[in-house]
């Protein structure tokens, strides 16, 4: 109970901060922030309205509580580019991505967890270590360049898939998803049998073996919750990478979710866009990777004592 | 230290610095000016003239790549070894002197670990601009919470043991202690660090670059080659290839070199 309350504070604290930090990079960085989220062509008259409207007149204890109450109001402001409330854009684009992320965290569960499992029962020695020579090589090829190389060689040199990305297709989200997925993968797989090793030594084992339980039960009843919870966690920790992951991967393959948004608003210089994007980001990363620790205390009793 | 290189590391080792030397002295060696722009050889396959063909504006893809080397290695360079500095500094500090010096940092530490300040730091470089300082200092400045925390470790470790207890009655002061018997005693773990993060780094700073955020236009990155390489991947594969080896070997050289680092670190 203790360690839910420190976590869920620890969260807490971490949205504060992250609405902190956008709010400096915006207001604080040097260079007038009307200018920066109204444009260049901006006229005097427009900035000074803005001015008025934003509160920038006004010292910084006053437009501090005014940014984080407009903040938790998901109140973003508007996007300069497209004329249009953040959070609107935001919550069009983001289904996209949703649909991207979802696809690609199917396949790290099939692919990280049950491949090297049905590796372990069935016992191939040589599989298992080819599976593992694979995820380093593929652990360190970042996702840009392996989904450039990879499009450049179905798409251009074989032409076997398309290069337009037709978003009501199925079988188009593969490609991209396990773009995505290739990092993820690498890292908890190999964490994951790493741990899957290392249980197996343990005495446990040995007694369950000498109790005569068959090598699958052993493995599946035995090992596999102990180390299940360590790649739980390996997840939550490449979580970060994994959401940047969809900026280039939407990027490469032309699908126009967040990260699309995101490259545009970039490209176009749209700072009240950016921030109201890395704000939404931000949070939801520091969401999910809550849920999930929370998950792992509640599966696994022995961590409860960790934080407190 | 390195005795006993396998093939891989010394692969790795040897890549690394031919890399560093031939970007170092890409002035004077007889490539095509990076810059110059020939309307007569656009996009050309890789010939006897330009090694690695020619991009979209008939300038020469080989010398791009070994260009934006140098821009890429610099940055990678000062925004590891910012962030290990910052991380060695205040691990160091709270590791040995302990106290609610430690406790502050630790806070720190759990705190600055759980935002992900990667997302941040788009928002930062887009509003202050791109430029070498400014990318080493965002980069450098947000990726010490790896070093500091291992650092903090090893040296709240290391402080219990006998070397230090004898120093200390010798009559060593704190920060002669601090530097002169405990540091050296956290080289490999420096080197493991600085293998690491040069990886995670590079991997930033050529993502960064790929999603528009590189130094301006006409200079050459590795990511903007990547992306410029996106446009014209069904017709120019050479684009995109050199790019792409080059990013990859050299992810590849410091992640085998980090791990060459962290086995003698178990070992001792």
């Amino acid at each position: 109970m203790r360690a839910l309350f420190h976590r869920t504070a620890m969260a807490l604290l971490t949205m504060w901060l992250i609405v902190t930090i956008g709010f400096v990079c915006v207001y604080k960085l040097p260079g007038d922030p009307a200018r920066m989220i109204l444009g260049r062509q901006a006229s005097e008259e427009a900035l000074r309205e803005f001015r008025l409207q934003a509160g920038l007149d006004r010292p910084l204890w006053r437009q501090y509580p005014r940014f984080v109450d407009r903040t938790i109001h998901l109140n973003l402001g508007d996007s300069l580019v497209y004329r249009r409330p953040v959070v609107e854009l935001i919550r069009e684009r983001s289904a996209a991505t949703v649909k991207l992320v979802f696809f690609s965290l199917l396949e790290v569960i099939t692919i990280a967890f049950i491949i090297p499992l049905l590796l372990r029962l069935t016992g191939s020695e040589i599989a298992r270590n080819w599976l593992q020579r694979c995820s380093v090589a593929l652990g360190i090829v970042p996702p840009y360049v392996l989904g450039v190389v990879i499009l450049a060689i179905l798409a251009g040199s074989l032409g076997w898939v398309s290069a337009i990305f037709e978003p009501a297709r199925i079988r188009a989200w593969i490609l991209p998803s396990l773009v995505l997925a290739a990092y993820p993968i690498a890292i908890t797989m190999r964490l994951f049998e790493n741990h899957m090793q290392c249980e197996l030594r343990k005495l446990y084992v040995v007694r369950a073996k000498v109790m005569g339980f068959s090598h699958r039960v052993i493995v599946l009843r035995e090992v596999l919750p102990n180390a299940l919870t360590t790649a739980l966690a390996a997840v939550a920790n490449g979580l970060a990478s994994f959401v940047t992951g969809t900026f280039f991967v939407e990027v490469i393959f032309g699908i126009s979710g967040l990260g699309r948004l995101t490259y545009d608003a970039i490209g176009n210089k749209d700072i009240g866009l950016l921030a109201g994007l890395c704000i939404v980001f931000a949070v939801a990363i520091t969401a999910i990777s809550t849920t999930l620790d929370l998950a792992q205390l509640m599966i696994d009793p022995r961590l409860r004592g960790r934080h407190a | 230290m390195l005795r006993r290189l396998s093939i891989r590391e010394l692969l790795a080792l040897v890549w690394l610095t031919s890399l560093a030397m031939i970007a170092a002295t890409a002035a004077w060696l007889p490539l095509a000016d990076p810059l110059q722009i020939n309307l007569g050889q656009i996009l050309f396959h890789p010939t006897v003239a330009n090694w690695a063909g020619t991009d979209e504006l008939g300038r020469d893809v080989l010398s791009r790549v070994i260009f934006a080397a140098r821009s890429t290695l610099v940055i990678t360079l000062g925004a590891t070894c910012l962030a290990i500095l910052l991380g060695m500094v205040l691990g160091v500090a709270a590791g040995y002197w302990g106290g609610i010096l430690d406790r502050i940092l630790g806070f720190a530490i759990d705190l600055f670990w759980s935002v992900p300040f990667v997302i941040f730091v788009v928002l930062i470089v887009s509003i202050v601009g791109v430029s070498r300082l400014s990318l080493i200092l965002t980069i450098g400045g947000i990726n010490w919470v790896t070093s500091a925390r291992v650092i903090r470790a090893e040296s709240a470790s290391l402080r219990g043991r006998d070397f230090i207890r004898t120093a200390r009655a010798y009559g060593f002061g704190s920060w002669s202690i601090a530097f002169l018997h405990l540091m050296p005693n956290l080289s490999s773990t420096l080197f493991t660090l600085l293998g690491y993060g040069a990886v995670e780094v590079l991997t930033l700073e050529t993502g960064l670059a790929f999603i528009g955020l590189s130094l301006p236009a006409p200079r050459p990155t590795w990511g903007g080659l990547l992306a410029e390489g996106l446009t014209y991947f069904s017709s120019a594969w050479w684009l995109v290839a050199f790019s792409a080896i080059a990013v990859t070997l050299t992810l590849a050289s410091f992640q085998g070199l980090a791990q060459r680092f962290e086995k003698t670190i178990y070992r001792e």
